[in-house]
């Protein structure tokens, strides 16, 4: 049986079925927490988002039109969401407190292999702080090219440019990460 | 469209996802063959792009069903009353703030009594019938408009001689 599509839901969700509501979020939940969290580096916060992304949706059922790629519209949601929420200080001020007591929480961690999870936090970390300098638009077009495997198309629409400036966005962003994780690329100086 | 004297900006990230078409692709590939500088870079960048899925992300927790469902009762309970919930905080701002303001409001002045004379201290000022009288109140002015000293005294009428 093949699988109906996400403008299939909406179109159900639309017509009052709400079973198909909890399909998309059976669906969308995991790459939304996922997106959202490497945009925002905090998880309560990316449920908090990935929550108020469904929310958006479910509001819109009535006014909805298959125009465009249903995962398109919902990553544009994530996106702005996201953008609004980094932009207040508040988070920023959590984020700080965050990275603090994960710093702990690490040099205080147990296990017995603790030398080896340092350095793999530490890459982890670095490639994060990496991804994390770039500018805004670069950083989204990593995340969304990278890790979600949006094609260029999707994401060039959630980022209102065209496939041949996402292409050039990727790749100035992929050199930039390039120059700073140099050590992790095993490269030689 | 910015041209790098090797390969074009738009090529690489699509030469490395396999997604450029038949034609370019063999371009690239002629370009590669007699171009180290290129080749080390797109080396370095296949390498990069497996190094960023260290960066793992946070699943969904348990709670994410049951979290969502109550957030989406509670938006649709405000939807009913066809109020938003930004309106809907606003509103609550507005009702604790009158709230406050009416318990912190300056009290009414404090109305002035006198108090009843004891017996004892009546009859030293010599006036029993002042004993066991009830306080009275200054602010009553059907009671005050009996006193005298409330009234100017009227104009002595001009005497004819």
């Amino acid at each position: 049986m093949v699988a109906e599509s996400d403008e299939q839901q909406m179109l159900r969700l639309k017509a009052g079925d709400a079973a198909a509501f909890t399909r998309l979020v059976e669906r969308y939940r995991g790459p939304l927490v996922h997106f959202l969290y490497r945009m925002v580096g905090d998880a309560v916060t990316a449920e908090e988002l990935a929550q108020e992304v469904f929310i958006r949706v479910y509001g819109a059922r009535r006014r909805y039109r298959p125009q465009a790629k249903f995962s398109t519209w919902l990553f544009k949601i994530a996106t702005n969401l996201a953008l609004n929420s980094l932009r207040d200080t508040r988070l920023r001020r959590r984020l700080e407190a965050a990275s603090t007591e994960q710093v702990t929480s690490r040099l205080t961690d147990p296990a017995a292999n603790v030398e080896q999870q340092l350095l793999e936090q530490e890459r982890r970390a670095a490639i994060r702080r990496a991804v994390e300098s770039l500018p805004e638009k670069q950083r989204l077009a990593v995340l969304l090219h990278k890790y979600q495997e949006l094609d260029y198309a999707e994401i060039a629409a959630i980022l209102g440019c065209s496939e041949s400036a996402l292409k050039s966005l990727l790749f100035r962003a992929y050199e930039a990460l390039r120059a700073k994780l140099r050590p992790l690329l095993g490269v030689r100086e | 469209m910015k041209a790098r004297g090797h390969l074009r900006e738009e090529q690489v990230v699509p030469y490395l996802d396999a997604r450029l078409p038949a034609n370019e692709r063999e371009e690239v590939e002629r370009h590669l063959e007699s171009c180290v500088e290129c080749r080390q870079q797109l080396a370095e960048l296949r390498t990069l792009l497996v190094v960023l899925e260290e960066w793992g992300a946070v699943a969904p927790s348990a709670s994410f069903d049951a979290a969502l469902q109550r957030r989406l009762e509670t938006a649709s309970w405000w939807a009913r009353l066809h109020v938003r919930p930004i309106y809907a905080g606003v509103l609550a701002v507005v009702l604790v703030a009158a709230v406050l303001i009416m318990l912190w409001s300056p009290r009414p002045p404090e109305t002035v009594t006198v108090s009843p004379v004891p017996p004892r201290e009546a009859e030293a000022l010599g006036g029993e019938d002042l004993a066991g009288l009830e306080p009275v109140l200054l602010e009553n002015f059907e009671l005050l408009h009996e006193f005298d000293i409330l009234f100017e005294p009227q104009p002595a009428k001009e005497k004819r001689l």
